[in-house]
């Protein structure tokens, strides 16, 4: 009779698994906002005879991240190894989001040294002076937003955004996003960018452009940000 | 009074006076243009050291701004400020990231993004220069009630105004900073202010210097106290401290104004302009003395004025011997006239005047020598006239123009002849003859010219002489017969000389009538002879040719014509060739000098 119950179980188990679950892509766009002058990188003169920086020519693009997911629904995996490099006196990428707790490896791929370090409250980083082939590694503990400098070269910025979740995307160059394998529901949804004018000062910087979005079971829900404060 | 002034002092006096004059006018010229060149050189210098001055702080502005801008940029200043939003943390990077790039800072200041200030760190004075290693700036207290000097460049900056158009001066402590702000911008809202100031020092002062002539000087003021200044020793910048003390409260505060002041030794021209006046809330009063060296000016000055004494002394000389040189050249003619006129009046009618020049005055010079060479040859004339005939006849001549025209006169002819004169001189020379008759009628004249009579003329050995004509005495005739007898006496005399000599003696007889006669002169118009024409005349000479020798036979109208003076022997009437009846003749013997008197003297 046990062998039987055991049996039927394993069926309906096996029924229910077999049934495609009613899970939904976010998709949507983010319109960066107007990229905003960055005062005057004058040039380095800390290190006499070090060339001046390259400066900042590409901008970072866009996270989107949702909360609100019931953690028993399996997040997407982390796709790549969580690093962020300095390579042609740049940080890349730009942006990293990363769930809390994660770690972050720093290789210096440049032929010079680079001192990464960061001021930020949700994480002080003094990584020290390291050359080329050498790396760091740095485990986020809390969420928030953390900015990266080098002290070498002061045109050397990036951020690791410390996510709660583990639901978040960059978005692609044309600020095209897709997050896929979300449960319907309603989530608060958040785009997150440097350049991005917080609506209501004294806010959570992190969350300052977010919407509330019911996610259907079948079908993509679109969930579009404009970043640039030209539509309310 | 009058006074006598040579003519070559009249052509030179105002010649020299007017050419010293232009010299003393053109010396008082330069002299005052030396003195605008200087006033002039004065402001130039003066401003050539604002300028310096202006220009050495736009950089240093300039330098400071870029310094300024490297911190605020600085990697972990920025950190501090936008990641961190600490401006303690922004502070200390600050002065991390001064101490490793070597910025030159003795201020720095931090505020917040309303512009109140937070941190505010200060070398203490004289610190670096005692301990350039070991010095470290040190907080200032933050007054939270007070205004701040910085606190203007911060609101300004704040406000957007760029830090280059700022003013730079900062007056904390009673110190004296250049200083320049910036706004720490998170993109573009401003999170904080940041100033940097360097004390401005001798060093500055010194770089202003040395842009400005050597003896040239520069001193920033503090409330009246030098703070800077290129002054070098102890002794001169308290000197300058004590000029500008007095100079500073006669200052006024809208133009700067050069005023005179001693440091020393040496004297200056100080042009003070105030930076800042006093109670600015940037701190004040702040003043810029420049000293403008007057030393080398001043000796400039004095050189010139010698230099142009000593040119204007060499040309007044020189325009005084020129003038003295023109006034003789132009003068010696006249002189020479004057000289010539001179000697002509008194008689040396030989003088020439030399005629050098072309003008007129050469040409008076040729006049006049004509007109003494006339004078000389009517000289000569009238010389040889004398010579030739009697000298009052020429005088008569020559009174009367030469008038052909004789007068009827009563007159008493005297005729005196050598007896046997032609056998005497028989076989002698010619010259001897001449001689002897010459020295003769020489001695026979001089008796008849000393009674006022003339000779008429010589003829051979015969004398013929004239009393009464052309002049007439009262007394022609007694003067005649006087005449008459000193010739006699002469001839005894000279034949007494002769016969010494071993000479023969000469014998003469003598003849005197008085009558009428016509006198004047005779002849054609080219040739003349003053002489006497009558009956009466041949009377005279027949009655010579009757005296014998040593006798003077006279007349009867000369007897009774000359007086009782002459004491005569009646001698028997002669039987006269060319008279009808016999005339009486009387010998003379005597001339008594009185009337009636007896007077000594041989036959």
């Amino acid at each position: 009779m046990a062998s039987a119950c055991r049996a039927w179980t394993v069926v309906v188990l096996c029924v229910l698994l077999a049934l495609p679950t009613a899970t939904a892509d976010l998709v949507g766009a983010v319109e960066l906002p107007a990229r905003r002058a960055r005062a005057k990188m004058a040039a380095d003169k800390r290190y006499p005879g070090a060339p001046p920086s390259a400066g900042e020519t590409a901008r970072p693009p866009a996270v989107v991240f949702v909360e609100g997911v019931p953690s028993e629904v399996p997040p997407p995996a982390l796709t790549a190894p969580l690093t962020v490099e300095q390579v042609n006196r740049q940080f890349r990428p730009m942006i990293l989001p990363v769930p809390v707790g994660a770690t972050v490896s720093f290789p210096n791929r440049d032929d010079e040294y680079h001192n990464v370090f960061s001021r930020s409250e949700a994480k002080e980083l003094e990584l020290g002076r390291f050359g080329q082939g050498e790396s760091r590694e740095v485990t986020f503990d809390r969420p928030g937003i953390v900015r990266l400098r080098c002290e070498v070269h002061s045109g050397m910025h990036a951020v690791v955004l410390v996510l709660p979740t583990r639901w978040f995307t960059v978005c692609a160059e044309d600020g095209t996003f897709a997050l896929k394998g979300l449960p319907a529901g309603k989530y608060r949804v958040y785009a997150f960018h440097e350049d991005a004018r917080p609506q209501e000062k004294g806010g959570d910087p992190m969350r300052a452009w977010g919407k509330e979005v019911e996610v259907t079971a079948k079908g993509d829900t679109r969930v579009d940000f404009d970043l640039s404060g030209k539509s309310p | 009074m009058s006074i006598r002034m040579p003519f070559r002092l009249k052509l030179f006096l105002p010649l020299g006076v007017t050419l010293a004059g232009l010299l003393v006018a053109a010396l008082a010229a330069v002299d005052s243009t030396s003195a605008e060149r200087i006033d002039d050189l004065i402001a130039l210098r003066a401003r050539q050291g604002l300028r310096s001055f202006q220009e050495l702080g736009r950089r240093r502005q300039r330098n400071l701004i870029e310094a300024l801008d490297l911190l605020a940029t600085a990697p972990r200043v920025r950190a501090a400020f936008l990641d961190r939003g600490s401006l303690a943390e922004a502070m200390q990077s600050a002065l991390y990231e001064v101490g490793l790039r070597q910025t030159a800072m003795d201020l720095l200041v931090v505020a917040d993004a309303d512009g109140k200030v937070v941190s505010r760190y200060l070398y203490p004075a004289g610190a670096k220069q005692a301990d350039p290693i070991g010095a470290r700036p040190l907080p200032l207290p933050v007054p939270s009630a007070q205004h701040l000097p910085e606190q203007e460049l911060i609101a300004r900056v704040l406000a957007g105004d760029a830090p280059e158009t700022l003013d730079p001066i900062l007056v904390v402590e009673d110190r004296l900073f250049l200083a320049v702000p910036t706004a720490i911008l998170d993109l573009d809202v401003a999170v904080g202010v940041m100033v940097l100031g360097v004390e401005i020092t001798d060093a500055d002062a010194a770089e202003v210097h040395g842009f400005q002539s050597e003896n040239d000087h520069i001193a920033w003021l503090v409330g009246g106290q030098v703070r800077a200044t290129s002054f070098s020793g102890a002794e001169e910048r308290r000197r300058a401290t004590e000029a500008l003390a007095v100079a500073l409260p006669t200052q006024r505060e809208d133009t700067p104004r050069q005023q005179a002041v001693s440091i020393g030794p040496e004297s200056y021209r100080a042009l003070i302009q105030v930076l800042r006046p006093a109670g600015d809330p940037a701190g004040g009063p702040v003043h810029l003395a420049l000293f403008i060296s007057m030393d080398s000016l001043v000796r400039f000055r004095a050189e010139m004025r010698s230099l142009t004494m000593i040119l204007a002394l060499i040309a007044l000389a020189l325009a005084m011997a020129v003038s003295l040189l023109v006034a003789g050249q132009v003068s010696r003619p006249v002189r020479d006239l004057a000289e010539g006129t001179r000697r002509i009046a008194e008689g040396d009618y030989a003088y020439r005047i030399q005629a050098h020049s072309g003008d007129e005055l050469g040409d008076l010079a040729r006049s006049f020598n004509r007109m003494a060479e006339d004078i000389a040859s009517k000289e000569k004339v009238r010389a040889v006239l004398n010579k030739v005939v009697a000298r009052e006849v020429a005088e008569e001549l020559l009174r009367s123009d030469l008038g052909l025209s004789g007068r009827l006169v009563t007159a008493t002819l005297l005729f005196a002849d050598l007896r046997g004169f032609t056998a005497f001189t028989r076989g002698m020379d010619p010259e001897r003859v001449v001689s002897i008759l010459n020295e003769h009628m020489t001695a026979m004249s001089a008796e008849i010219l000393r009674e006022r009579g003339i000779v008429d003329k010589y003829v051979g050995d015969e004398i013929i002489g004239v009393f009464g004509a052309p002049r007439s005495y009262p007394d022609d005739a007694l003067a005649a017969v006087r005449a008459a007898v000193r010739m006699r006496t002469r001839l005894e005399e000279q034949n007494r000389e002769r016969r010494l000599r071993g000479d023969a003696p000469l014998a003469m007889g003598i003849g005197l009538h008085t009558g009428r006669v016509v006198a004047g002169c005779m002849g054609s118009q080219d040739l003349l002879n003053f002489t006497c024409i009558g009956e009466a005349v041949n009377l005279a000479a027949r009655l010579c040719t009757s005296a014998g020798a040593g006798e003077i036979l006279i007349s009867e109208a000369t007897l009774v014509a000359a007086g009782d003076r002459v004491q005569a022997e009646r001698r028997e009437p002669l039987r006269l060739k060319g008279f009808d009846e016999p005339v009486a003749a009387w010998q003379v013997q005597i001339v008594a000098d009185q009337p009636g008197t007896e007077c000594g003297g041989g036959a």
